[in-house]
């Protein structure tokens, strides 16, 4: 997965580390599911991203179902981050 | 005709150590296992003393990830199953999935619980999302049938510091009824958290400087972690295929005291104690040895000296009773498995665990505790005790395997 944004390569090398993937075998549009992790895991992995850039990632929000993309993981954490600093992020897909 | 049930594994973990080999070598040498906490910070806490398990490395023995799903009593219930069932040899080869149980002592994930409370309260943060699956009381039984793939009746059953014995006679019941060719069972507890440290020191039952269960000068009980099971498997089953029978359990019995919340009954304990035997078929006359509760409240063994009276009458006098919580501390929902494991090494071995700690008779416990070293006996039929808060009984008896 490339990016120029050095917010969001720091996100996704974080993921990449969590689900233990190599960073270049992840794509915007890979389903999450298919990283040979279960649903516990993601879960997990939500509350290390949380912990990590300091956000809250609310239950009802776009990663709360089964069919979540990396790129929908990557740009909401990346969305939550900019709000927090005031900005906006660059959309991953 | 009910089965004949063997027991053909045993695993323990505690103050004594991390294997019942150590357990056995620590009855035998009246090692006690209790001393200074190391593991939790102690600021604030008037009793410092516990019976804590040392050098234990979950690295050792699970990946990250299962580690990250499992509290401390989870794994070690999971030690000790593994140890049971290796010692077995293969128990689970050839058996029906629905025939193969696991049922285990309901046992808090305090170590989650306290993390999460941190969290919440000190951290003002949300807690780790599997605080839930760590602290609920039947996560270690789901971690045993995970980690040895059992598929058959799995649950956990809580009685306080019976806990572990119900879980044991239950078993064993299933067993002998012809439900389970064979079964793990047993209980761990981890309890060794600032906050039911704490607790456990506002009821005022926590003695500061150690247990000495049947002195005069006892002063309460210690607080213990670790976790011991067993295998219990069908006898002919065993004999079929060489297992190595290490005790045969003969009986259970069970009762409630309907009375109080924290005092026990000796009347109650009492017929929990005969129907054991009755279960057994076994006569007072016939008890060779017995594992007491024996917390060392002054209550606890008062009361449980005048139950045991109300059984053997005046033989109690020429009965060996001890206990070796003196050893490994009360490891409450572990407690009862823990007993249990000591009381099969003193037939199988033939030696009489001791009562460490012992310093002056006391009238009201005018038995013989085997005070402060083991002694070697040729015994052949033993019970032990498990008497809970809450008033829940329950009575374990077995017979050398011959």
């Amino acid at each position: 997965m490339q990016t120029d944004d050095p917010r969001i390569s720091e996100i996704i090398d974080f993921i990449a580390a969590e689900v233990g993937v190599e960073r270049g075998l992840l794509t915007p549009q890979t389903p999450v599911a298919d990283l040979g992790i279960s649903s516990l895991d993601l879960i997990e992995t939500i509350f290390k991203l949380e912990s990590r850039f300091d956000i809250e990632i609310p239950n009802d929000g776009p990663l709360n179902g089964n069919d979540v993309t990396v790129g929908a993981l990557v740009d909401h954490v990346a969305a939550l981050l900019a709000a927090k600093s005031g900005g906006t992020a660059e959309k991953t897909a | 005709m009910a089965n004949r049930v063997a027991i053909t594994g045993i695993g323990a973990l505690s103050a004594l150590g991390h294997t019942a080999a150590e357990h056995l070598d620590a009855l035998r040498a009246g090692r006690v296992g209790i001393g200074p906490t190391r593991n939790v910070d102690t600021e604030g806490l008037k009793v410092r003393i516990s019976g804590e398990v040392h050098g234990f490395d979950p690295k050792a023995h699970f990946d990250d990830r299962q580690i990250g799903l499992m509290d401390r009593t989870a794994q070690f219930a999971v030690l000790v199953a593994r140890e049971a069932v290796q010692a077995a040899g293969a128990p689970f080869e050839g058996v029906e999935p629905e025939r193969a149980g696991a049922i285990f002592a309901a046992t808090v994930g305090y170590q989650a619980v306290d993390a999460g409370y941190q969290r919440i309260y000190e951290a003002k943060s949300r807690p780790h999302p599997f605080t839930v699956p760590k602290a609920m009381p039947s996560a270690a039984v789901s971690h045993v049938s995970i980690d040895l793939g059992l598929r058959g009746p799995a649950f956990s059953i809580a009685s306080a510091c019976a806990s572990a014995a119900h879980s044991v006679g239950t078993a064993f019941h299933m067993v002998r009824a012809g439900m389970l060719d064979v079964a793990v069972a047993g209980g761990s507890e981890t309890p060794l958290t600032p906050g039911m440290m704490r607790s456990w020191e506002a009821l005022r039952v926590l003695s500061p400087d150690g247990c000495r269960p049947f002195s005069k000068d006892r002063n309460g009980l210690v607080l213990g972690e670790g976790a011991a099971a067993v295998v219990l498997e069908d006898w002919d089953r065993a004999k079929a295929r060489g297992a190595t029978i290490l005790a045969e359990m003969t009986g259970f019995g069970m009762s409630a005291d309907a009375q109080d919340m924290t005092a026990p009954d000796a009347t109650s304990a009492a017929r929990a104690v005969s129907l054991a035997l009755k279960d057994g078929g076994h006569a007072p006359e016939e008890i060779d040895y017995v594992n007491a509760h024996g917390t060392a409240t002054v209550l606890n063994d008062r009361t449980e000296t005048a139950a045991l009276r109300i059984v053997f009458g005046n033989r109690l006098a020429a009965l060996p009773v001890s206990s070796t919580k003196s050893l490994y501390a009360h490891c409450m929902s572990a407690a009862g498995a823990l007993d249990l494991v000591s009381t099969v090494f003193a037939l199988r071995h033939g030696f009489l665990p001791p009562t460490m700690g012992f310093n002056e008779p006391d009238p009201e416990c005018d038995i013989d505790c085997v005070p402060n070293a083991s002694r070697p006996a040729d015994i052949e039929t033993a019970i032990s005790n498990a008497f809970a808060f809450g008033g829940l009984n329950a009575v374990l008896a077995l017979r050398r395997a011959g």
